[in-house]
């Protein structure tokens, strides 16, 4: 199955992201699928159960690199792909080798992608970081990329679009919320344009 | 250009950046310039190689592996040879047959049936060995008891293994029993079967490294027959350690940051424990094993909810024997 790997900073949102793309796309009970074969698939959760698990206020509320597979219906016919969530990118070196293990794992998953979807924080200052550079900088030539611009619902959200435009020239950005779903249509076609159909 | 490990050295796969990242070697921007680095290193040796080659799977796994880079340069180097040989023959061109059997000297942990493992497989990729299976034997598997045992108990394994790899461990205990012992017609029957089935099978030869030495040297016999010897070195403190995180990994286990600390620290003294197994990575992996089901004893006895958190993380205790 192709693999569309959600990546981006600390608590930008990427988790509500692949939770609620995935209901978006009617996905009802989610079945997270972990990073190693070897392991059996936990039971499905459903949507509310997911949020509750994957999604905090706080920094890494998961260290583990899984994934979600939806069907994205557009033209030609539909396109069943893995949205692969991974913990946040820290620039620095993280004191907490858990941490760091899991940079390594998101990492490695983003050199495997199909097609990158990297989440931005536009309703912070400075939203495109160190880490994001670099990240774009390595994998945008070479797979399909797109930067999703979350949190548009959140006050000062337009001028960190303007900014991250400008940041980051020649990247594809689809402006979206992951809280309220806004912007996720125009996510879907963008994702089904650099996927082959099924 | 290249900074952030302190030796100062830049790592050659991708593989490596990754682990460097782990360890905290490098920071998280470093590991992403290193890995767009590897990728646009023109004439790289197949740092990641393309899902059309057919021992991708096989040298992914190999580049996995924690350390080894010797055995890895001299891995991918007789598979290139393999590879062309193959292709040689192919367009009609004189090729050498592939006599590639091989010695491996290293203490016990230290990658060596790992892999003959993958050797097996890259060669099976490369279209040199049908099957690419491993058949793991000692001593007692080839000699007999009687005349005419041993040699009939030797072809037997050697059945087995047609198409594969046969690996002996501890293939100097064939010459230990004297003058009076079968070992050496097991010997003599591996020599003809070298002979008889040249390209048929892969032949390993391991175990510690002054043993082998003087094991070859007193088979000449043998010895012109292994053109090619792979050196495993003990796993350093700090490789040991990633072997352990890589292997908790793949369980969705972690250490937590305590029991991180005990696991290094105890691995760099090599007293206790470590003094008779330093560098022995199988040794690590069973104090793992051995760590996760002691966690699960503190896991059932604890009253209350368990997060998914406390489910995946080891703790300072659950280590205890490692201490």
């Amino acid at each position: 199955m192709r693999a569309a790997v959600v990546v981006g900073g600390v608590n930008v949102g990427k988790s509500l992201l692949v939770v609620n793309f995935a209901a978006y796309c009617g996905q009802r009970g989610l079945r997270f699928q972990p990073l190693d074969r070897y392991a059996a698939s936990p039971r499905p959760w459903s949507l509310g159960e997911a949020r509750r698990q994957l999604v905090s206020a706080g920094p890494h509320a998961i260290l583990a690199v899984q994934g979600v597979a939806v069907t994205l219906v557009g033209k030609g016919g539909p396109r069943t792909v893995r949205l692969w969530d991974t913990p946040g990118l820290v620039a620095g070196v993280a004191g907490d080798p858990a941490v760091r293990h899991a940079m390594a794992d998101a990492l490695a998953k983003v050199a495997q992608a199909d097609l990158v979807l990297h989440v931005v924080d536009v309703a912070r200052p400075n939203c495109w970081g160190e880490a994001d550079h670099a990240v774009a900088e390595w994998r945008a030539a070479a797979t399909p990329y797109t930067v999703v611009a979350n949190q548009m619902d959140r006050p000062g959200a337009r001028e960190g679009l303007k900014h991250l435009r400008r940041q980051a020239p020649g990247l594809p950005v689809v402006p979206v919320s992951a809280l309220t779903q806004q912007g996720f249509a125009s996510l879907r076609r963008a994702m089904a344009a650099s996927l082959p159909v099924d | 250009m290249a900074s952030g490990h302190p030796g100062g050295a830049t790592p050659d796969t991708s593989a490596e950046v990754l682990r460097w990242l782990a360890d905290g070697h490098v920071s998280t921007v470093e590991a992403v310039r290193q890995l767009r680095r590897l990728e646009r290193r023109p004439g790289a040796p197949a740092p990641a190689p393309g899902p059309d080659l057919p021992t991708a799977g096989a040298l992914a796994a190999l580049d996995a592996l924690v350390g080894l880079r010797e055995v890895k340069r001299q891995v991918r180097e007789i598979c290139a040879f393999v590879d062309i040989q193959q292709r040689r023959a192919a367009m009609q061109l004189a090729a050498e047959p592939h006599t590639l059997h091989m010695v491996f000297r290293g203490a016990p942990g230290t990658g060596k049936t790992t892999v003959a493992r993958l050797l097996g497989q890259l060669f099976r990729d490369l279209g040199a060995l049908p099957k690419g299976h491993l058949v793991e034997v000692e001593r007692a598997d080839l000699v007999g008891e009687y005349i005419g045992h041993t040699a009939q108990k030797t072809r037997e394994v050697v059945r087995r293994a047609l198409g594969g790899v046969l690996f002996i461990d501890e293939a100097y205990a064939l010459a230990r029993g004297g003058g009076k012992d079968f070992g050496k017609e097991a010997i003599d029957a591996l020599v003809k079967v070298m002979e008889d089935k040249k390209s048929e099978f892969l032949l390993i030869l391991a175990g510690y490294p002054r043993e082998m030495a003087a094991f070859m040297d007193a088979n000449p016999g043998l010895r012109s027959r292994f053109a090619i010897h792979v050196d495993f070195p003990e796993y350093r403190p700090d490789e040991l350690a990633a072997i352990a995180r890589l292997m908790l990994a793949e369980r969705q286990y972690r250490l937590a940051p305590d029991a991180d600390e005990v696991l290094a620290k105890a691995l760099d003294r090599r007293t206790g424990v470590w003094h008779e197994n330093a560098g022995n990575a199988r040794m690590v992996r069973n104090l793992m094993e051995r760590a996760i089901r002691r966690q699960a004893v503190r896991l059932v006895q604890h009253t209350g909810p368990l997060s998914r958190e406390d489910l995946m993380t080891l703790v300072a205790a659950d280590l205890d024997e490692v201490r």
